[in-house]
C-alpha cells in the first residue's frame, strides 16, 4: 500500500505544538482548563499521528527512500555558495526520534492534565504553553537538516527547560535550579557552537546531506605546538562538550538532579522524551564525523562509562524519590554514550528509546506517588503503598525491572546490546573496551541495587507514611493511570524489536549508519557462545544487585544498609553529599566568578562608571551651568546691551582693513591678488626694496610686477581704509 | 552739494542714537521707538545708496521689506508690551526678569 505522506507535512509536525504553545501562551488564561488541555494534548497527539505517517511513508517507500526532506524557506547566506535553509529532514533515525518525542510526549501531556489540575487557570495555560514549546523545540532539533537548525532546537529545549524547571518560580530554590540548568547548558552550548564552526570552516557546509561526502576535509591536522589533532577530533571533542551539557554527562551533569524542582511530569519530559536525549541524538546524527576520530569516540565512551558508574553510586544513598530517578537518568545516559561511543550507534539509540519508555513511566509513577501523598518525596516516609496504588505499583515494578535489565524486558535487550558492543567493538586504544565494559557492568549491579531499593522502600514493607496522609490518599485519576499502563507495556515489550541478530531496530536504522559501518566493528569474530556468556554475566549483575537490595531492605528491614553507613560514615556522607561536586564547582567556578564580578563592580562600575562617568558628567554640567548662569540675567536691557555690543564688534570687524594676498609667478613676473574690502586702497612693494611700486595707493586689488624677478623675493602689501591700516609680507621664490 | 557721504553720516548718527536709546532706556515703549529709529536709519542708508547707484532698485526694494518687517515688529512688540503690562502693571523692562537663570 502506498501511503501518502507529502514532504510538506513534515513541516506540520513541529508547527502543531508551536501553534498550541502560541495559542495557549497568548490566550490560554481566558480559554479555561478544558480548552487548554484539548489544545495542548491534541496538538502533540496530532504530531504523533503525523510522525507515524512519516514513519510508514519511509517504510513503504522501498529501498531507495531513505529520507523525506522539506525546505521551509531560505534563512541566510553565509557565503554566496553556502546558503542556509530552514529545512527539515526525516530519515530513519529522525523518524524513531519523532515517535519517541511525540509519543511519550503526548502521554506526558495527557498525564499533566490530571497532575496540574490544581493550578489556577493562568498557571495551567502557562504550563501547557511551555510544554508545547518544549515539544516544538525538540522536534526542530530532531528534524533539522543542518547543524544551525538543530542548534535552534538545541537552544530551544535549553530555554524551555529553564522555564519549566523554574515553573514555580516564586520559590527561590526552584528559580535558581532553573537558572542553574540554563547556565550549565550554556557552557555546553558554547562547545557545540565551536564544534559547529570548526566543521563549517573545514567542510564549508552545515548540511547533514552534504557533510558525509566531505568528511575527508576534516582529516588534516591542526598544529598546537607540542601536539596536533585532526580537525575531526577537535570538532568532535567540542561537540562532545555540548553533548555533555545537554545530556547531563560528566562534567556538566550537575543541572539535571536539580531539575527536579519543576513539576514531576516536566521531569519525565526532560529525562525521557526530550532534552537529555539531544546529546545522544546529536552524536548519532553526526556518526560519520565521530568515526573519523577514534580518539573522540573513545572519549565519548569513557565519559559515558564513567558517568554511568559515578551517577549510580550517588543514586545508592539518595532518599528523595525523584533524586534517585534523576541520578539513574544520568547513569542511563552514560550507557547511551557508551553505545554511540563504541560505534554501536543503533544500540545507543535503541537504549534511548527503551529508556524513554521506562524512565517516563518511572517518573510519572513517582509523580502519582507524590500526588497521592500530598507532595511527600522522601522514600523514608513511604513504604507499603502497594495495596493503595495498585496500578502505579504494577507499572513502577515493570519499569524497575526494565531499567535494571530483567531478562525479556526492553531494558535488558538495549542495555545488554550496549554492554556487549562495549566489550566486542574495536577502539583506538586496546584497554578502552575492557575499562568501559567493567565500568558498565559495575554500573549494572549498582542500577539493579538502587532501583530495587527504590521500589521496595516505596511500595513494599511496612508503611512509614504519616497515618493522617494515608487516610486522605489521592487516588490517581484515569488520565494519570492510562499513560502509566501504556508506558509500562512498552517498557516490557519494546525490547522485542531489538533481539540480537534478529534486530528489527538495527535493520531499520541500517540505512542511516551504513556509511560508518566500515569504520567501526567488532574487534574480531566472537562465537555465539561468548555473546551468550556475556548475557549471562549481565543477568548475574542484575541478580546480585537486586538480591542484595531485597535482602537488605525487605528481609532485614534496612539494617545492613544502616550498619554499613555507620561503619563508613565518611564514605556515606560523601555519597549522600553527591561527591561534593556541587561544592567543588562552587569553589572553583562560581565563587571565583563571583569575586571577579564583585571586583569589577567595585572598581569599574562604582568608580569608573558611577563616579567618573555619571557623577563626573553631572558635576561638569553643574559647574558650567553655575558659571554661565551669571550672564542669564533675564533682564531685557542687559541682552540689548550685549546685542549692540555684538553689532558694534561686527561692524568693526568688517570695516577694519586686513591685509591678505596671494602671489604667483607667471612668465617670470609676479602677479599678486589682494583680498577685497569696503573702501580699501592698496600699496605694493614687489621687489623688496622697501620702495613702493606703481606710484603709491591704488584701489585696484590686482597687480603685476613690471620686471622679471629671480631668486627669493620679499613681497609687501599695505592696505588702508577710512577705519585704519594694515600690512603683511610674504616670500616668493 | 549733498553727497552720499552726508546721507550715510546722517544714517550712522540716527542709528547710534537708536542704539544708545535701546540700550539705556528702561521703558519698553521707548526701547521699541529706538528700534524704530535704527530701522529707519538703515532705510535711509538704503534709499540714499539707491539714489546714487541707480543701476537697479535693490536699495529701495530692501527698504520696503524693512518697512514691512518694522510694521510686524511693532505689532508683536506692542502686543508683548500690553501683555507685560497686564501681568506686571508696569512697562519697565528691568522689572521683567522672570527668565533669570
Amino acid at each position: 500500500m502506498e501511503l501518502a505522506f507529502d514532504p510538506w507535512m513534515l513541516g506540520l509536525i513541529p508547527a502543531l505544538p508551536a501553534a498550541g504553545a502560541l495559542v495557549n501562551g497568548l490566550f490560554g488564561k481566558h480559554l479555561g482548563k478544558q480548552a487548554v488541555s484539548m489544545l495542548g494534548v491534541g496538538s502533540v497527539a496530532m504530531a504523533f499521528l503525523l510522525s507515524l505517517l512519516a514513519l510508514l511513508g519511509l517504510a513503504s517507500g522501498g529501498e531507495e527512500t531513505t529520507s523525506i526532506s522539506w525546505t521551509a524557506w531560505e534563512w541566510f547566506r553565509i557565503t554566496p555558495e553556502a546558503m542556509l535553509r530552514v529545512g527539515l529532514l526525516c530519515d530513519h533515525l529522525s523518524a524513531v526520534m519523532l515517535l519517541v518525542v511525540t509519543g511519550v510526549g503526548s502521554l506526558i501531556h495527557l498525564y499533566s492534565t490530571a497532575y496540574m489540575h490544581e493550578e489556577d487557570d493562568a498557571g495551567y495555560a502557562r504550563y501547557f504553553a511551555y510544554l508545547n514549546l518544549f515539544t516544538f523545540s525538540m522536534l526542530v532539533l530532531v528534524l533539522g537538516d543542518s547543524l544551525p537548525v538543530l542548534f535552534v532546537g538545541w537552544e530551544g529545549v535549553g530555554l524551555c527547560s529553564y522555564l519549566l524547571i523554574g515553573f514555580w518560580f516564586k520559590d527561590t530554590a526552584n528559580a535558581s535550579a532553573g537558572k542553574k540548568a540554563f547556565i550549565v547548558n550554556r557552557v555546553g552550548d558554547f562547545g557545540f557552537l565551536l564544534g559547529m564552526l570548526f566543521i563549517f570552516r573545514a567542510a564549508g557546509t552545515f548540511d547533514f546531506a552534504v557533510l558525509p561526502a566531505r568528511t575527508e576535509y576534516l582529516t588534516h591536522a591542526v598544529d598546537f605546538g607540542f601536539f596536533d589533532l585532526s580537525v575531526a577530533t577537535l570538532a568532535c571533542v567540542c561537540l562532545l562538550v555540548g553533548a555533555t551539557g545537554k545530556s547531563a554527562q560528566i562534567p556538566l551533569y550537575v543541572w539535571l538532579p536539580d531539575a527536579m524542582a519543576g513539576p514531576t511530569p516536566v521531569s519525565a519530559l526532560i529525562h525521557a522524551a526530550t532534552m537529555v536525549t539531544a546529546g545522544v541524538y546529536m552524536v548519532a546524527r553526526l556518526h560519520f564525523l565521530f568515526v573519523m576520530s577514534p580518539a573522540a569516540m573513545a572519549l565519548v565512551a569513557l565519559v559515558g562509562a564513567a558517568t554511568a558508574v559515578f551517577a549510580a553510586t550517588i543514586a545508592l544513598v539518595q532518599n528523595d524519590i525523584k533524586k534517585v530517578l534523576a541520578y539513574s537518568t544520568v547513569s542511563q545516559l552514560g550507557y547511551m554514550f557508551v553505545g554511540v561511543g563504541v560505534g554501536a550507534f543503533d544500540a545507543g539509540v535503541f537504549h534511548l528509546v527503551t529508556h524513554a519508555f521506562f524512565k517516563a513511566c518511572l517518573f510519572l509513577g513517582a509523580g502519582a506517588v507524590i500526588h497521592a501523598l500530598h507532595g511527600e518525596q522522601d522514600i523514608r516516609k513511604m513504604g507499603g503503598l502497594a495495596p493503595h496504588l495498585k496500578w502505579t505499583r504494577l507499572t513502577f515494578l515493570a519499569s524497575t525491572a526494565a531499567i535494571a535489565g530483567f531478562p525479556g524486558t526492553a531494558g535488558f535487550f538495549s542495555k545488554d546490546e550496549i554492554l556487549w558492543k562495549a566489550y566486542a567493538s574495536g577502539a583506538a586504544y586496546a584497554w578502552v573496551p575492557y575499562a568501559v565494559y567493567i565500568l558498565c557492568l559495575v554500573g549494572a549491579v549498582l542500577t539493579a541495587f538502587y532501583m530495587t531499593r527504590l521500589y521496595l522502600l516505596t511500595f513494599e514493607g511496612k508503611s512509614r507514611v504519616d497515618p493522617h496522609v494515608l487516610e486522605h490518599l489521592h487516588r490517581p485519576a484515569p488520565a494519570m493511570e492510562v499513560p502509566l499502563q501504556i508506558l509500562a507495556a512498552l517498557a516490557l515489550t519494546a525490547g522485542l524489536v531489538g533481539i540480537p541478530h534478529h534486530s528489527l531496530f538495527e535493520h531499520w536504522l541500517h540505512p542511516v549508519f551504513e556509511s560508518s559501518a566500515s569504520f567501526v566493528g567488532l574487534r574480531h569474530e566472537f562465537t555465539i557462545g561468548t555473546e551468550l556468556g556475556f548475557m549471562v554475566l549481565s543477568v548475574l549483575a542484575l541478580s546480585i544487585g537486586a538480591f542484595t537490595a531485597y535482602t537488605w531492605y525487605v528481609k532485614e528491614d534496612g539494617r545492613p544498609a544502616a550498619d554499613l553507613a555507620a561503619r563508613y560514615p565518611r564514605a556515606y556522607e560523601l555519597l549522600s553529599a553527591r561527591w561534593r561536586v556541587d561544592e567543588l564547582y562552587d569553589r572553583i567556578v562560581v565563587r571565583p566568578l563571583g569575586t571577579v564580578a564583585r571586583v569589577s563592580f567595585e572598581l569599574f562600575d562604582r568608580i569608573v562608571i558611577d563616579t567618573v562617568l555619571v557623577h563626573g558628567t553631572a558635576a561638569v554640567v553643574r559647574f558650567t551651568g553655575a558659571v554661565v548662569r551669571g550672564i542669564q540675567t533675564g533682564a531685557v536691557h542687559t541682552y540689548s546691551f550685549f546685542m549692540v555690543l555684538g553689532l558694534a564688534w561686527t561692524i568693526w570687524a568688517v570695516t577694519t582693513p586686513e591685509a591678505h594676498f596671494t602671489a604667483e609667478i607667471q612668465d617670470g613676473r609676479v602677479r599678486v591678488q589682494a583680498s577685497r574690502g569696503p573702501g580699501y586702497e592698496y600699496r605694493w612693494d614687489l621687489d623688496g626694496d622697501r620702495q613702493t611700486n606703481f606710484g603709491g595707493w591704488t584701489p585696484n586689488p590686482q597687480a603685476t610686477s613690471s620686471t622679471e624677478v629671480r631668486g627669493v623675493h620679499r613681497l609687501r602689501l599695505e592696505v588702508r581704509s577710512p577705519w585704519g591700516t594694515d600690512d603683511t609680507e610674504q616670500e616668493i621664490r | 552739494m549733498i553727497g552720499l557721504g552726508h546721507y550715510l553720516a546722517l544714517s550712522g548718527v540716527l542709528f547710534t542714537i537708536g542704539a544708545i536709546g535701546f540700550t539705556t532706556r528702561r521703558n519698553v515703549l521707548v526701547a521699541l521707538m529706538s528700534i524704530e529709529i535704527m530701522l529707519n536709519a538703515v532705510n535711509l542708508a538704503f534709499v540714499a545708496a539707491n539714489r546714487f547707484r541707480p543701476e537697479n532698485h535693490a536699495g529701495q526694494t530692501i527698504a520696503f521689506f524693512t518697512i514691512a518687517i518694522a510694521a510686524a515688529e511693532a505689532a508683536v512688540g506692542l502686543a508683548i508690551v500690553v501683555s507685560l503690562f497686564r501681568v506686571k502693571k508696569t512697562v519697565r523692562s528691568d522689572e521683567a526678569d522672570a527668565m533669570r537663570g
